[in-house]
């Protein structure tokens, strides 16, 4: 298992591939930006795209004014070429790995060293914490 | 073969605690850590290895109930890993003692509950006096034994304003993962949602609490039980991972009963079928399991969101469990948000 793993990032799309199996053609869109948001025109379709939760905001960002190819099926853009999709992470309930990431030591021992003045860690505790790191 | 990674085993119903917002519908019985129809040891490894035929499982999460009641949890857990799975285990952490974490293999992942970082607030919830401070003591034997540690933060309207402190204890303590869970309602906890339930404030405060903490800390903090779209925007929180419903897809997480009895998920109290005479695969691809996952709430028809399709309103099964139908969108939107609903009805 890998232990600690960092968070998603936008994976490469085979966009041709995806279309294949989706049974969609590979369109072409354009990208626009209104007041920090972000949309991809298709024919006389525009979408909004969720920047922040899917795609990566400063990926978008380079694409503003460009022809994309995109892959949309249903109501839905599924892939832009050059962007990818951070596919969103499905946890509900369980601790998957694509939550687990490392921590900076020397910030986990400041935060642990306030409990410890709060009185909600006991010093004992605290030892055993820094002893186990 | 069917795609699915993911399974989660309840090992027991049995559990100490009385959570203000627990789900399960056996919540209302004492049920003993054992029943005649409980899958043994033995059972539990067969039965994982017989989904494998049909799904390239990869990882289980054990849950209950109160998983560290059972003796033999350690030893599940060995089995597991011995088979080559990765392993969780969803507990309070209260029953994790020293001698106890040394039995585990130090693969296994510990998700444990925190309220808040006060012994009042955290007992107050769980129901049940002296547990914080068990708690504490679980999670520091978890990392002793070298197990990594997930913290859960359970939202309600009690502690949702001390969501940072919580966070920052299950930092302090040596999580490596957090998981914020607004409290989810099921037909036992419904009637109670104005005394539970965060008003949408509390739940925004909640949240930016979160975001602000994983930013500061680079810590990876998952919004896991679904809260809609149209209660709270994710792309205000871009530093937060936000759970949908997988709705039966690959990352779905299909539940074990106790009994051995298959459900769409740990919430649903819906019997898919029953492992211990079907194959994972029959149970997965019946027309039930397919007609269980395929609702989509009538709020949602009109939606325009751009994560309309992961979101399909919320949770489904909790849904079904307060509404009985998954055409109707997740309780929350309702208790926060009535007007959206009656406006989209209209």
């Amino acid at each position: 298992m890998a232990k600690k793993k960092a968070a998603a990032s936008a994976p490469a799309v085979d966009l041709k591939a995806l279309a294949a199996e989706l049974g969609v053609p590979v369109k072409t869109g354009k990208v626009t930006a209104v007041r920090n948001q972000y949309f991809v025109t298709v024919g006389a379709s525009k979408k909004a795209l969720a920047v922040g939760e899917v795609i990566d905001p400063a990926m978008v960002k380079k694409l503003v004014g460009q022809n994309v190819s995109v892959v949309v099926s249903g109501r839905n853009i599924v892939a832009i070429a050059g962007l990818g999709f951070r596919p969103p992470i499905i946890t509900c309930y369980i601790p998957a790995p694509d939550v687990i990431n490392g921590i900076r030591q020397d910030l986990r021992a400041t935060v642990l060293k306030g409990f410890v003045d709060r009185q909600i860690i006991t010093p004992a505790l605290q030892e055993r914490l820094l002893a186990g790191q | 073969m069917t795609r699915h990674e993911y399974v989660v085993v309840e090992v027991t119903e049995a559990c100490p605690h009385a959570c203000l917002h627990c789900y399960n519908y056996w919540r209302e019985d004492r049920a003993p850590v054992l029943s005649p129809d409980t899958l043994r040891r033995t059972d539990i490894r067969r039965m994982i290895r017989k989904i494998r035929w049909d799904a390239p499982l990869r990882y289980v999460a054990l849950s209950g109930g109160e998983p560290l009641l059972r003796p033999d949890i350690a030893g599940i857990c060995q089995d597991l890993v011995a088979d080559g799975l990765d392993v969780a285990v969803i507990t309070s952490g209260a029953l994790l003692t020293p001698g106890r974490a040394a039995k585990f293999p130090t693969t296994t992942n510990f998700e444990i509950t925190l309220f808040g970082a006060e012994a009042e607030l955290h007992d107050r919830i769980a129901g049940r006096k002296g547990a914080f401070q068990r708690v504490l003591h679980g999670a520091v034997s978890a990392r002793e034994r070298g197990c990594t540690l997930v913290v859960s933060v359970v939202v309600n309207r009690l502690n949702a304003h001390r969501t940072r402190d919580a966070l920052e204890l299950g930092l302090a303590l040596g999580a490596e993962g957090f998981l914020l869970n607004r409290i989810n309602f099921s037909r036992l906890t419904l009637g109670d949602s104005g005394r539970l339930a965060p008003t949408l404030a509390q739940l925004t405060q909640a949240l930016t609490a979160a975001e602000n903490f994983a930013f500061q800390f680079g810590a990876a903090v998952s919004i896991s039980v679904p809260i809609p779209a149209c209660v709270i925007d994710p792309a205000s929180y871009p530093h937060l991972h936000f759970g949908w419903c997988p709705r039966g897809g690959p990352k779905a997480y299909y539940t074990v009963s106790h009994n051995g009895l298959l459900r769409p998920c740990n919430h649903s109290s819906v019997v898919l079928g029953d492992l211990r005479t079907q194959t994972f695969a029959e149970i997965v691809r019946s027309r039930k399991t397919k007609s269980f996952w395929r609702p989509i709430p009538v709020e949602c028809e009109g939606c325009e969101h751009p994560l309309r399709d992961e979101c399909l309103g919320g949770c489904l099964a909790a849904s079904c469990e307060c509404y009985g139908t998954g055409k109707t969108v997740d309780p929350l939107v309702h208790i926060l948000k009535p007007a959206a609903v009656h406006a989209s009805i209209a």
